[in-house]
Order: C-alpha cells, then sequence, then structure tokens
C-alpha cells in the first residue's frame, strides 16, 4: 500500500484524495499521489466525482473487479465512512478523470525530474568546492545590455522604480569574487520582461558559477562536466533529447568560432565580425535562424569568438581584439549557456557602459544607473576568472526531452 | 477592416494577410540570441492552397490581419460547376466553385454549412460534422451478424460511398462523420 494512506489501528484504513470516478452505483475510485483504490459502500453515495475527500475503509475481501471496466480495477476497500473535504464548485474532472490523472501524473514526473536535476547539479557543484551563495533578487542598477528589460520594482506609494529584478547576478557574484570568495555558484531565479517563447520564459533559473585565477577554458570545462551530469537525471542516460532527436553527450564537446559557424551555414553574408559592426541587425537575423538551429545536432557545441561589439562582460581576445572571449554551449540548435573570460579592467567596464547608456538612450529605453559598487570593486582587483551563466529550465528540458521550457516550470507564463 | 497586429500580439489561430493572401498562424517562437535583438519566427498556413511557410519578423514590425470571415448559409442546390448557397442572417444568395467542397458527396440539401470568406469571396466550406444518410444500395446484411470489424461499401443517395460494418441494410439510416467520411453508427433500421 501507498505510504500516503495510513493504516489505522483496529484494520481501517483512512484514504485520502481526489474522486475521479463513480464507474458502479455505491463505487467510487479515489485517486491520490498516482495510486487509485476502488471504494464501494453505501456510505460512498455521498461523495461525486471532483470531490476532495477522507474515507474511513476495510480491505474488501470480495472486489468488484470482475464486474468493472479495467481502467477502474484497483485494490478493493469498504467505505465505513466518508467526509467530503472541499466540494469544488467548477470540478478539476470537467475534461475527463483519465484527462486530469494525466496531467497530474505529467506534473509530478516533471517536477521529480526538475529536482533530480538540480540536485545533480548542486552536488557537482559542492564537491568541486564551490561554494553555492545568494545575492539579492532586487538590484539598483540593473545590467545596461540594451537588449534585456529588467523589470522595475516600486516601494509603496512611488512613482517610479527604486530597484529592478535582476535579470542575472552576474554583478553581484563578481563583487564576491573581489570580496575572496573566490569559486562560487548561485541558482538564481532571473527575471527578462518580455521574454516568452519555447525557449523563454520571463522568469527562470539561471545556474552561474566562477572561478577566479581561471580562464574560459576552464569554464568551458565544467559546462561539459556539468551537462553530462545532469543528462544522467534522465530517461536516456548519456544523451539529451531535442524534439526526437537524441544529442549524445559523452564524447568531448566540439568548439566552433562565429566565423567558422558563418562561414558552414551563412557563407554568403561574408565575415559575420564585420557584419555585425556594419549591419547588426541582419547579424542578430543570421544568427538566431540560420546559424543557431544547426549548431550541437551530432554532439554538443561551444561557439566561441564573438564579435568585439558583443563581448559584453568578456574580455577581448589577446591575438584578435576584433572577437572576443564568449563562448555559447548549443545543445540541438538551443542556446544553453553563455560563458566568458571575465573583463576585470575597470576603465574598459566604465567606458562599455557609457556606450551601452548611449545606445539605450538612442533607443528610447530606460536609463539605468551604472553600478559604481561594481566598478569600485575591479577597481579595488578583480582576480582574473572565467564565469558562465547556464539557463537550469533550458537544461531540464533537454533532460526530459520537453517541447518546451515551460513543461520544465510548475507556474509557467503561457500568454502574453 | 482587418486588424493589425504587433509582431508581439501574433498568436497561433490569427489569420494574417501576407503579400496578399490569407495564411492561418499555425505556430509563433520567440528566437533571441544571447545578447542580442530577438526575432519572431511566425510559422503560416495557406487557408485556400495549404501550403505551409515560415516568416521571421523582428521586434515592432506590424502585420496585417486578413480579413477573414465566417458565416453560416443553407446549400439550396447545385448549378452546373456551382454550388448556390443562402446566407441564413441576409438571404442573400451566393455561388460557390464545387471543388472548394471537398465532401462534396456528404453535402445535403438545405444542410448548414459554415463558409469562410476572404475579401468577401468564399474559400472554403465546412459541412455539418455528422451527417444521416440512407443507404440506397449496398450487399444484403447477415441476420444476427454484428461483428464490427469486417466492413462492406454501401452507397449513399449523393453517389458517395463509405465502408459500413456487415449487418447494415438497403434502406438503413447511417450517421456518417464528414471530416472522415466514415460510418459513425446506424441511427434507423430497415423492418
Amino acid at each position: 500500500m501507498p505510504v500516503v494512506w495510513t493504516d489505522l489501528d483496529g484494520g481501517a484504513w483512512l484514504l485520502t484524495g481526489r474522486v475521479t470516478a463513480r464507474p458502479l452505483p455505491r463505487t467510487i475510485t479515489l485517486s491520490t499521489g498516482g495510486h487509485h483504490v476502488q471504494v464501494t459502500g453505501a456510505a460512498t453515495d455521498a461523495l461525486e466525482p471532483g470531490d476532495l475527500a477522507r474515507v474511513l475503509a476495510d480491505v474488501d475481501a470480495t472486489p468488484l473487479v470482475v464486474t468493472l471496466p479495467v481502467e477502474h480495477a484497483f485494490p478493493a476497500y469498504a467505505a465505513r465512512s466518508v467526509e467530503v473535504v472541499r466540494r469544488p464548485s467548477r470540478s478539476p474532472l470537467s475534461r475527463g478523470a483519465e484527462t486530469w490523472r494525466v496531467e497530474v501524473e505529467g506534473l509530478r514526473r516533471r517536477l521529480d525530474l526538475r529536482r533530480a536535476v538540480i540536485d545533480r547539479l548542486r552536488a557537482w557543484m559542492r564537491a568541486e568546492g564551490f561554494a553555492e551563495v545568494e545575492t539579492p533578487a532586487v538590484a539598483r542598477c540593473p545590467g545596461l545590455d540594451p537588449h534585456l528589460a529588467a523589470f522595475g520594482v516600486h516601494g509603496h506609494g512611488a512613482t517610479s522604480p527604486s530597484g529592478y529584478l535582476i535579470t542575472s547576478p552576474e554583478l553581484h557574484l563578481k563583487r564576491l569574487l573581489v570580496g575572496g570568495v573566490e569559486k562560487c555558484f548561485e541558482l538564481a531565479r532571473c527575471f527578462r520582461d518580455g521574454e516568452l517563447g519555447e525557449r523563454h520564459q520571463p522568469e527562470f533559473t539561471m545556474l552561474e558559477w566562477y572561478r577566479a585565477w581561471a580562464g574560459l577554458d576552464d569554464v568551458l570545462d565544467d559546462t561539459e562536466a556539468i551537462v553530462r551530469e545532469a543528462a544522467e537525471a534522465g530517461a536516456t542516460p548519456g544523451s539529451l533529447t531535442v524534439g526526437e532527436q537524441r544529442v549524445p553527450v559523452t564524447e568531448r564537446f566540439e568548439r566552433v568560432t562565429v566565423r567558422e559557424a558563418f562561414a558552414r551555414h551563412a557563407p554568403e553574408l561574408g565575415d559575420p565580425v564585420e557584419l555585425a559592426t556594419r549591419d547588426e541587425e541582419a547579424y542578430f537575423a543570421a544568427l538566431a535562424t540560420r546559424v543557431e538551429p544547426e549548431l550541437g545536432w551530432d554532439r554538443p557545441a561551444f561557439l566561441t569568438r564573438f564579435p568585439a561589439a558583443h563581448a559584453s562582460l568578456s574580455r577581448l581576445h589577446v591575438d584578435d581584439p576584433t572577437v572576443c572571449q564568449r563562448a555559447e554551449l548549443y545543445v540541438g540548435g538551443v542556446e544553453l549557456c553563455n560563458a566568458f573570460d571575465e573583463l576585470t579592467d575597470p576603465d574598459e567596464q566604465r567606458a562599455r557602459w557609457a556606450e551601452q547608456l548611449q545606445l539605450r538612450a538612442r533607443l528610447g529605453l530606460p536609463r539605468y544607473p551604472i553600478d559604481e559598487d561594481f566598478l569600485a570593486a575591479l577597481d579595488e582587483g578583480m582576480p582574473p576568472s572565467g564565469g558562465n551563466a547556464l539557463g537550469v529550465d533550458r537544461l531540464i528540458a533537454l533532460v526530459g526531452a520537453h517541447r518546451d521550457i515551460a513543461s520544465a516550470q510548475a507556474f509557467p507564463r503561457r500568454g502574453r | 477592416m482587418a486588424a493589425i497586429y504587433d509582431i508581439n500580439e501574433v498568436r497561433k489561430g490569427n489569420k494574417l494577410n501576407i503579400d496578399g493572401d490569407p495564411y492561418l498562424v499555425t505556430g509563433v517562437d520567440f528566437r533571441k540570441p544571447g545578447k542580442g535583438t530577438p526575432s519572431t519566427v511566425v510559422r503560416l498556413k495557406h487557408m485556400i492552397t495549404g501550403s505551409v511557410i515560415e516568416r521571421t519578423y523582428k521586434s515592432g514590425e506590424k502585420l496585417n490581419g486578413a480579413d477573414i470571415e465566417e458565416r453560416e448559409m443553407q446549400f439550396l442546390y447545385p448549378e452546373g460547376e456551382h454550388l448556390v448557397f443562402m446566407d441564413n442572417a441576409t438571404y442573400e444568395q451566393m455561388s460557390v466553385d464545387a471543388d472548394k467542397v471537398e465532401e462534396r458527396g456528404f453535402l445535403l440539401d438545405n444542410a448548414t454549412c459554415s463558409v469562410l470568406l476572404y475579401n468577401g469571396s468564399p474559400i472554403g466550406i465546412t459541412l455539418p460534422t455528422f451527417v444521416e444518410m440512407e443507404v440506397v444500395e449496398t450487399e444484403p446484411g447477415f441476420k444476427g451478424d454484428t461483428a464490427n470489424n469486417v466492413l462492406k461499401p454501401a452507397k449513399l443517395p449523393t453517389g458517395a460511398v463509405v465502408q459500413v460494418p456487415i449487418f447494415i441494410n438497403q434502406g438503413d439510416v447511417l450517421r456518417i462523420d464528414t471530416r472522415t467520411g466514415e460510418y459513425v453508427e446506424r441511427v434507423a433500421k430497415t423492418r
């Protein structure tokens, strides 16, 4: 018997759950936690399908299985008494008991998988010696990336936001690096306004980690290990699933530069680094619709050496300053993370932000304040570091072969 | 006047006018490269030919809704290559190409159909989901044989042929699903 039901003294069972069917008169099916029982007896007449109920019952030695349709042939009980805990005004079974059971089971399975993946990520991080930290969800200065929109947080009665929900925990985590917490990670809830699609939710979970005294290659190695670890939680260990396609993760992941990827998948556009400066929109459109969808089908692929114009908070390459030390991982066309060899120079950081603020003004976007605390921390000295931010919901979706990241969340946003 | 949609508002099920043709939105996907500008990929199905295309839009782009209207009309009579329908609300009559109605064999006189109009012209007719029709010709059934898995052809008054269980007799009235052209059940029996 499932542990969710209690064996009382005197041989009676306390059964709790949802009444999901009445296959025969004086017979109901009670369901909870993926288990179903059949309860008979006059007392069950007080129950209706859809009710949340408590039933005190004895094991029935003469079950009605033979007369019941197979889908109701569950372990049988005879009711002593019943109690309606709640009779909903709109029955959750309105679309059918079987649909309800399938949906409940699906939700439980998806949440179990989510927990299993997150447990593995956390265990791997801890075993590697990363300190788990928590940083503020509301920041005074959100990132200045012109392509990210932060939700404003209004104080009591205020007309303008006094803070913003973070779009990533990056700036706080880096201040911890300066403060001496040199290997740290956070499973952070992040918020991005206006992002909703198969791979986007306005509220999502990011695994973000930093290694001081390390570089991009080190965090890419971390990423390979983490993705392999997560894949173990799925039904097909050793691979992730995109649509119908399995992508094995056991081999070393591919590394492909932006220039190589465009040469393969959009050759007539010429040099993408040059295109990104000349016609940024054309570059992003080709990246999103022609290049990204082709990446990481035989094995996951890191896209590296992004144009310097999109360095964000990464260092430029020493041997080629037209590109930066930034990488993204793709599995079957799905982008999973964004890694940097982190920019540590406060003057260059200030100059990049000034540029982004100008761009924001030109695009008519809200003007966020510059994070002077962060610049002061860089001035104090941030060790050379590698960092990565990985979309946990996307990773779970690939481990669970979900069709969208909404399926990885308990309460996704469905419509805009 | 048809609606104008911002690309952010486009949803599955919207009907759009793309280069002058009516399309049904069958999927919308928001794509955004890291540190980049978003684009929205819209999957579209041509409402007349059924051909499928994909279009990519940048944020802020505007799309025109298709001027599509659905009206209840009654089938009156065939006229050469055309079928004549009457609008149930306005009593206005309209002539429709017979080949626009794929399930012609299940179209009964006076049946109320749903007619899809694009810029005022009919582009599709949806028959009532179920129709009841009499069998005019079939092999005789075997008495007492109610096996469901053996089928035989039965001819209907319109000339259409459906596969029916062998217990069906000439003169029986059948319910037929017009979407699949399949027999559903027997609603009346000959003596």
